[in-house]
């Protein structure tokens, strides 16, 4: 039994253009102690899915279908027909969020209210939830800060924050969710805002915290860096659908996807700092950058059939008439596309080639 | 040697930051006595941390901001003391790509207007002439001559960035500006433009200086760069001088945080994270700024500034550790690399407080033992 499994789930906005739906089928499970990457372009669904299973969508959200199940517990925020379903829903969710589902936002320099103190700001969770002494709040606020490393941490409550620097506001943010020792932590691109020495330091601390205390952590983010030094497995959306899940290393060294291989060729993998070609391996000429031609679909006039259709090296026919169904690879790793589909008969993964799956020059006769 | 395209020497800007009419005048020194070149079809990147004065740099270079101090040469032009009207036939020639392309365009114009604006400003062709002119600009950059008629809210960050780029080159520019191009894009759209900035290089021979703070992409578009710590150049030379060996500790830090799209590589080399956090630009302590973080210091570091020092192999380093006293004392004990000596003192010590065994060994000794706290990964074997 996963902490977190999600089934099927669908999430719609209705607007003055039409309904738009940001979530579509999906589906995928989150274990204890997992950190799981959720990577895809603006607009792609990963901080919708997340905010639907957190009960935080705007008012003109809705959830046709879906089940969500967290620690045991059915958590589907679909098929709430009656007021009273829907009053029991939110009286569930709210002894949930902030309690055993923490948050962690992608902007510190909002997140904060800039008029409260951090005492209050770090004690309020706590209180509401455990219902303990401000004295004990306050105790427990001072340990939590001191975990996540905020120098002089007694001296500090009495601050506001803007007498705090972005990277100390991420810290402080991230205490706040761990402060009930929360079973899951959603951390909506924790470090988008921040600079990259600041945010090794940030990406360290919820790795290290991950790991102390056995919490699964879904990691929203576009930076393929971070997901490969953070993540266990990773979930590549497009269009509000997963197109690719699958271990780091298998995203990284094996993608399926046609839009996996975009990114990857995105980015200059030689990347960064001490990378190969850097004092290990030798010096290589520049590689060419090759993008995805086009831009991310508009969500509301999707076409049929794959919704990376129009930006695809590879798209056949088939293509356009029909949505991919899901094809396995391994226990881990799954991918929708056509390529990979068993009646395609270029298809490397046939029963013919079964015995060799993941080699594409053996599929040729 | 040909004159560089474009020169500053020591080039700064410093803002005054006034609290009360008596209170004594403080200054937030963005750009601090930075002297780079940039030839003719050669990209320069500026890598460093936001607030290090990298937005400042480029605008002090078109001469958006007057420079404070310094000079700034373009072709063998001083641009300095000219007035906006002499400015003019510099500014045709110097160009800038914003990095927002949500607040860079007017909303009221069409992309037409918008890409023959800078051209009626400058004069240039017949109206007749410029339409068509600005028809061609929109298909170098990949987008349909019949957009002339549109709105920028009809396009998406990517296609806006284009107009951009396209109103950019409609002056013909021997010399950009690009700061954080790409920072406000989609990772797939990101590449998009930097191949389309590649490929107008390659095909007009302008230069670039490409601020960005995506240490990979500048990597990828960059034949020489400049890392900017709170407001001045630590290190300028070769991408490959700096990204495949490091000497600035600064340098060293900046470039092992940066996350590696591998993850067998990321878990080869999980180093430890850097400490702290810049200091604040405003009335800066005298002596070099990095060092209060610093991992290498020395007893010098906190009273003076260090100058840019030039290596053997042309870079330039703002470090005393690579002054030529120092490098020299480093050979003759047969030292190869800073990280390699023994620690001078430990790395959280204030700055400013001497401790007592960096009085007794202002050399460093021979080798020992390999200082817990250097950059791991950084092993030169």
């Amino acid at each position: 039994m996963s902490l977190l499994e999600i089934e099927h789930l669908t999430t719609e906005f209705a607007t003055r253009q039409g309904v738009v739906r940001a979530v579509r089928d999906v589906s995928y499970s989150a274990e204890a102690g997992e950190i799981l990457g959720l990577v895809g372009e603006s607009g792609s669904g990963k901080s919708v899915g997340m905010l639907t299973l957190m009960g935080l969508l705007e008012s003109n959200g809705r959830v046709p279908s879906g089940r969500i199940t967290f620690d045991g517990r059915d958590i589907s925020p679909s098929g709430l027909r009656t007021k009273r379903q829907r009053r029991d829903y939110e009286m569930k969710m709210r002894a949930i969020r902030g309690n055993e589902i923490g948050m962690i936002f992608q902007d510190p320099m909002t997140y904060l209210n800039p008029i409260l103190t951090i005492r209050r700001q770090m004690t309020e969770g706590i209180v509401a939830h455990s219902r303990c002494s401000a004295d004990e709040a306050e105790r427990r606020a001072v340990s939590l800060m001191g975990k996540v490393g905020i120098p002089s941490p007694r001296s500090r409550l009495s601050q506001y924050p803007f007498e705090f620097s972005g990277g100390m506001r991420q810290r402080i943010i991230i205490a706040i969710a761990l402060s009930m020792s929360p079973k899951l932590v959603i951390a909506d691109e924790p470090t988008t805002a921040l600079d990259v020495t600041v945010q090794a330091q940030i990406l360290e601390l919820i790795r290290g915290l991950a790991l102390e205390y056995g919490t699964a952590v879904a990691l929203i983010t576009h930076d393929l860096g971070v997901v490969a030094s953070m993540c266990d497995r990773v979930l590549i959306m497009y269009a509000g659908m997963i197109v690719e899940e699958g271990t780091a290393d298998e995203i990284f060294y094996e993608p399926r996807h046609p839009y996996t291989l975009g990114l990857l060729g995105s980015i200059n993998r030689r990347a960064g700092g001490l990378g190969e070609g850097s004092r290990i391996g030798g010096l290589g000429a520049r590689q060419a950058l090759t993008p995805i031609p086009g831009s991310p679909p508009d969500l509301l006039n999707l076409s049929a059939g794959c919704a990376f259709l129009p930006r695809c090296r590879s798209a056949m026919r088939v293509c356009a008439v029909a949505e991919p169904g899901v094809s396995e690879f391994s226990a881990s790793h799954r991918c929708r596309c056509w390529l990979h589909d068993p009646r395609n008969p270029g298809n490397m993964n046939n029963a013919s080639n079964a015995s060799n799956p993941g080699n594409p020059k053996q599929a040729k006769p | 040697m040909a004159e560089p395209l474009f020169r500053a020497e020591g080039l700064s800007k410093y803002f005054e930051m006034q609290k009360g009419s008596f209170a004594r005048k403080k200054y937030l020194k963005a750009v601090d006595g930075v002297s780079l070149e940039i030839d003719r079809g050669e990209t320069l990147g500026i890598v460093g941390e936001s607030g290090c004065g990298k937005t400042t740099l480029g605008r002090t270079i078109l001469q958006i901001y007057r420079p404070t101090a310094g000079k700034v040469f373009f072709g063998n032009m001083e641009l300095e003391g000219l007035s906006e009207r002499q400015m003019l036939p510099f500014r045709r020639k110097m160009q800038m790509i914003f990095q927002d392309p949500y607040a860079s365009l007017n909303p009221r114009f069409t992309i037409g207007d918008i890409v023959e604006e800078p051209m009626a400003i400058h004069g240039m062709y017949t109206p007749a002439r410029r339409r068509e002119r600005t028809q061609e600009l929109l298909s170098l950059v990949g987008l349909k001559p019949d957009h002339i008629r549109r709105y920028p809210h009809e396009f998406s960050g990517g296609q806006r960035q284009r107009v951009g780029i396209a109103r950019t080159l409609a002056t013909e520019p021997d010399f950009i500006v690009c700061d954080e191009p790409i920072s406000a894009l989609d990772v797939s759209i990101q590449a998009q433009i930097v191949n389309l900035l590649e490929n107008i290089q390659a095909e007009t021979g302008v230069a670039y200086l490409f601020i960005a703070h995506d240490l990979s992409m500048v990597r990828h578009i960059s034949h020489r760069i400049g890392v900017m710590y709170l407001g001045s150049l630590v290190e300028y030379g070769g991408v490959e001088q700096i990204y495949g060996d490091p000497l600035h500790p600064y340098t060293r830090l900046l470039l092992s945080s940066e996350p590696v799209p591998d993850p067998r590589l990321a878990r080869a080399h999980r180093a430890p994270p850097p400490e702290g956090e810049p200091p604040s630009p405003i009335d800066a302590p005298p002596g070099c700024p990095f060092c209060s973080r610093c991992a290498f210091v020395l007893p010098e570091c906190a009273a003076d500034r260090p100058k840019a020092y030039a290596q053997p192999d042309g870079r330039k380093v703002r470090c005393f550790q690579y002054s030529a006293r120092r490098r020299q004392q480093r050979r003759a004990f047969g030292v190869r690399d800073i990280a390699d000596a023994p620690a001078q003192r430990p790395h959280a010590q204030h700055p400013h407080v001497q401790h007592p065994s960096a009085q007794n060994s202002p050399v460093p000794c021979p080798p020992a033992q390999r200082p817990p706290w250097s950059p791991a990964g950084g092993g030169r074997a």
